[in-house]
């Protein structure tokens, strides 16, 4: 499974949302479903899809689907 | 009364929104511009809450001009908010755009009665709390005799105001003359860290789920020099992070304030101000109320270690429950309130939850009540029941239901607003019965424990 893929997937479960509905413009608080409660939900859910620890600011700045791939290539997780 | 104050506070800041600072003063001018806009009569007022300016002064025109009113999170949506509508037929609406009249029709309201409030926010019910000016003034006194609030304090606000226990740091600010800043970003939002460093906060509350993120975005790795203390309730925070948030309090000298309360009580019944030593317990009544513990013949119990029904008594047990707007008409109060929670105590006195009578869970702090899932289940045809354990609903389908399931749990989660992963449904033959034809919801867990091995 690629990377990106994986990404996708972790969106999907971590929001409760369709695979189909998760694109790299999904942004926190733009659909119902990313609230605060499932933004920690999603943190785990990624922080387990890769095997990293994100800290404080990036939890933070986790603010959509493209950010989480910037976010995580600090934690050598490509996304080419 | 925590809703009208002494003239020398007039100079404090009483609340703070974003760059906005009002003094008690500039409050009180706002307050009468909307009590003079709600006008004469008592007005039955929905409030669509914020954590703002407006929200809170048109919360105090109502108080002081004895209106009802009914605080609805901001959260709810359109359909839900209306069908609280149908049910209420409130006077006036206010929003974020403003102040609504709906008709001037004058409700049969109990001249108690004074505020509305719903143990279960997120899903829409139209049960709600009622609530006397003597309850929420007494439940103000109590919290404030009980924390070390002083005048000097700024709290900020990381809970719905309406929400019991977010209104109750509300009233107990304004009960001691100190300043709130009201908030309505997430905990684990870049705004409220920072606001937390800006504003010199000194004291903050938070159900255990808020605490949870705390902790896993690094809270007590932060030196928050002017941060003096804290509290928890709205649920049992698990051990571990209790003796964590007292490590972190003892080693920053900071206080930290683990809480018991329900909307029923108007917030909150105990305070446990010593979590390092004892982070189970919920330590004692607030001031002005008392606990005693029942066995199944409702016999008090005397002796200590035993477990029983935790009952409270005290000047901040509700008026009653409401339905509907009829109801206001007019309340008889019980004189104590059954919690539904099981409770025992030790030789000093200190209270401890041991397990939940009461059929409700609690995940993420918002209470769903296990038998109105029940009836929704009804609503929707199907032949099922609801339990779960503290933090997640286990519901049962019967397989003649014929239902996709997948079906089910989008409906359902849109219903409570609840995070999918703490719903699971499960298929079953039939609903297990015990010999007296009642609904045997241990069969069930059994069931569910085979299942998931």
């Amino acid at each position: 499974m690629s990377n990106k893929h994986k990404l996708y997937q972790a969106f999907a479960t971590g929001l409760g949302i369709e695979l189909d509905s998760v694109k790299d413009e999904l942004a926190y608080n733009s659909i119902p479903q990313w609230d605060s409660t499932a933004h920690m939900i999603l943190i785990a859910e990624i922080e387990n899809q890769f095997d990293v620890m994100l800290d404080t600011d990036d939890i933070i700045d986790l603010s959509s689907v493209q950010k989480a791939q910037s976010i995580l290539g600090k934690y050598d997780v490509s996304f080419n | 009364m925590f809703f009208s104050w002494p003239t020398d506070w007039n100079n404090n800041t009483a609340v703070i929104e974003h760059d906005r600072k009002l003094t008690y003063a500039q409050l009180q001018e706002l307050v009468e511009q909307y009590k003079e806009q709600l006008g004469n009569g008592r007005q039955l007022v929905l409030l669509v809450v914020h954590n703002n300016v407006q929200s809170v002064a048109i919360y105090l025109a109502c108080l002081q001009s004895q209106h009802v009113v009914l605080m609805v999170d901001a959260s709810l949506d359109a359909p839900k908010r209306a069908k609280l509508c149908d049910a209420y037929q409130p006077n006036w609406i206010v929003d974020e755009y403003g102040l609504h009249k709906q008709h001037a029709a004058q409700h049969l309201l109990d001249e108690r009665v004074a505020v509305l409030l719903s143990t279960s926010g997120s899903t829409g019910s139209p049960k709600q709390v009622a609530l006397s000016v003597e309850n929420l003034q007494a439940n103000a006194q109590g919290i404030a005799s009980g924390l070390p609030i002083a005048q000097s304090d700024i709290t900020i606000t990381t809970l719905s105001m309406a929400y019991s226990y977010g209104l109750s740091v509300i009233n107990s600010h304004l009960q001691c003359g100190a300043s709130i800043l009201l908030n309505e970003h997430s905990v684990m939002s870049r705004e409220f860290w920072q606001a937390l460093e800006q504003h010199k906060v000194s004291s903050f509350a938070g159900v255990p789920y808020s605490y949870e993120m705390l902790i896993r975005l690094g809270l007590c790795k932060k030196k928050l020099a002017d941060l003096r203390y804290f509290t928890q309730a709205g649920g049992k925070l698990a051990k571990k992070y209790v003796q964590q948030l007292a490590d972190f309090a003892n080693a920053q000298n900071k206080q930290f304030f683990v809480m018991y309360g329900q909307t029923e009580a108007t917030a909150r019944m105990a305070i446990n101000a010593e979590p390092e030593h004892y982070p189970e317990s919920i330590g004692y009544a607030i001031e002005g109320g008392a606990f005693l513990l029942i066995d199944e013949q409702g016999h008090s119990i005397s002796q200590n270690h035993i477990e029983g029904q935790l009952v409270y008594q005290g000047p901040n047990v509700m008026l009653g429950y409401a339905q509907s707007v009829v109801d206001l008409a007019h309340f008889e109060p019980a004189s104590q309130l059954v919690t539904g929670d099981l409770a025992y105590r030790d030789e000093q006195g200190r209270y401890f939850i041991s397990g939940r009578q009461a059929r409700f869970i609690k995940p993420f702090g918002n209470r769903i009540s296990l038998d109105d899932v029940e009836i929704w289940l009804q609503q929707q045809g199907v032949d099922g029941l609801a339990t779960g354990d503290n933090d997640e609903l286990w519901v049962g389908v019967c397989e003649s239901s014929h239902l996709e399931l997948t079906d089910l749990k989008n409906k359902l989660q849109q219903q409570l607003n609840l995070h999918p992963s703490k719903i699971k449904i499960f298929s079953i033959d039939a609903i297990p019965l015990t010999s007296s034809g009642k609904t045997d919801y241990p069969a069930f867990k059994q069931l569910i424990s085979e299942v998931s091995g």
